[in-house]
């Protein structure tokens, strides 16, 4: 399968402190990757030098095709209505009002917040404002896209919500990072799992998650556990 | 006070007669003098204070030229602003006013748009990154609608002190408006006059505030995060 984001030996300090230290990972075209790993380890550093809005110090980062990053904070324009927040991304990106009025109703279809487009993101929901941010780095057309801790702060039935929207966005063939601290949130919707331990952190295990049983995958978590790897 | 001076304090009773006396033709041609020098001055304040914020965002030396011309304009007295404007433009001109109107208040508004800078959301900044942006469209699109709430809470400071300083800038040389009248009313005697005029101008300040800049400051609400 081909690769379309490949990471060699990265390696990221803020000054003194070493954040990631040999980070090796490679994400397959269409594939979901879930990237999990505890608190402050480096999961949202990784995810933002992927997207290339952070630099590094050394190592190799190659990404083929447009990459939209959805931030861990929900980060919209409160005077704008989710609509006005996507088209506002639909034009800085170059695209035709028309084509763009005509994706964001396809992506809200997808999303299931159709009838939350006209509202300010005051008037909605955490898990709602969540989705409207997902909408707005889709309007770019990204080949991949990355979601930084998507279910933070969200209750159980959005969470829910949310990653059957994830998986729609899978069964449509785009290629997905999600970071996340709970594997159980990444679980049910991610091919693999990465698994970003220590610090300076480095992958300790990628986890073929594929058709494994919750029994299956609670015996794999214990083994790499006893291992040291998770 | 009026019992303790009466010679000097006219009553509520006089003042309000001498209002009649004045005419509401003069009074309302003196108000919408005084409102457009004021008005006028505000904007050649704000557009000042808008041109100087977006050098000072995309260029940090003109942050730092930006900001010590600011501390400079306040430092300098609203009377030696309204002399030297008299002084190029003559009492005819109605330059002198409003230029002394957007002397007071291109340093509020900039302070507060300055400010804005500072508290403004940097989330914002990183969404137009994300998404992109060039730092022209980060901006106009992001950064510019943010600083509103800011820009109008500095702007209710700043419109009331344009009403108070277009008053003094008139009184020192001018053909008209309130502060004009109110000097010469003084100067020819007329005291329920002078007691007149600054009633029209406290009831003026008081309409302005609740009439406008209250209703788009609530309105200007709905830009907060």
């Amino acid at each position: 399968m081909e690769s379309v984001i490949t990471v060699r030996n990265l390696r990221k300090s803020y000054g003194e402190n070493l954040v990631l230290d040999g980070v090796n990972l490679e994400v397959a075209r269409g594939e979901v990757l879930g990237i999990v790993g505890p608190n402050g380890v480096g999961k949202s550093t990784l995810l933002r030098i992927i997207a290339g809005v952070e630099g590094y110090d050394s190592g190799y980062v190659h990404v083929r095709g447009r990459v939209g990053l959805v931030p861990q904070e929900t980060i919209l324009l409160p005077w704008k209505t989710l609509r006005g927040n996507a088209l506002l991304a639909a034009r800085i990106s170059g695209l035709p009002r028309e084509v763009a009025e005509a994706r964001i109703e396809e992506l809200a279809d997808i999303l299931g917040i159709t009838g939350y487009l006209d509202m300010h993101p005051s008037q909605v929901s955490g898990g709602t404002a969540r989705k409207a941010q997902i909408m707005m780095m889709l309007v770019l057309e990204p080949d991949i896209l990355l979601l930084d801790e998507p279910f933070t702060g969200l209750d159980v039935n959005s969470i829910a919500a949310l990653q059957e929207s994830i998986l729609k966005l899978k069964r449509k063939g785009l290629t997905m990072v999600v970071v996340s601290h709970m594997i159980s949130e990444l679980a049910s919707i991610a091919d693999r799992i990465a698994f970003l331990t220590h610090r300076p952190a480095r992958v300790s295990r990628i986890l073929d998650v594929r058709g494994l049983s919750r029994g299956e995958l609670a015996a794999e978590l214990f083994r790499g556990l006893v291992n040291d790897e998770v | 006070m009026a019992r303790a001076y009466p010679e000097l304090i006219p009553t509520p009773l006089e003042t309000l007669r001498a209002m009649g006396a004045i005419g509401a033709q003069r009074i309302l041609h003196a108000v919408l003098v005084t409102l457009e020098n004021s008005i006028t001055g505000y904007l050649v304040g704000l557009a000042l204070a808008l041109v100087s914020v977006s050098a000072a965002y995309t260029n940090r030396h003109a942050a730092a030229f930006f900001d010590a011309l600011n501390t400079l304009i306040q430092s300098v007295s609203i009377l030696v602003w309204a002399i030297v404007f008299i002084m190029i433009f003559g009492v005819v001109s109605r330059k002198a006013p409003i230029l002394v109107v957007a002397a007071a208040t291109y340093p509020i508004l900039l302070s507060g748009l300055f400010g804005a800078l500072r508290a403004l959301d940097k989330r914002f900044a990183l969404l137009a990154r994300l998404l992109g942006a060039s730092r022209y469209e980060e901006l106009i699109h992001f950064i510019l609608p943010g600083m509103i709430p800011y820009l109008v809470a500095a702007s209710r400071s700043a419109i009331g002190i344009a009403l108070r300083i277009s008053v003094v800038a008139e009184a020192f040389g001018a053909s008209g408006g309130v502060g004009y009248w109110l000097v010469y009313s003084y100067d020819v005697g007329f005291r329920e006059g002078v007691f007149a005029w600054a009633l029209i101008l406290v009831l003026l300040m008081i309409i302005v505030d609740y009439a406008l800049l209250r209703p788009v400051e609530r309105w200007s609400m709905k830009w907060r995060v």
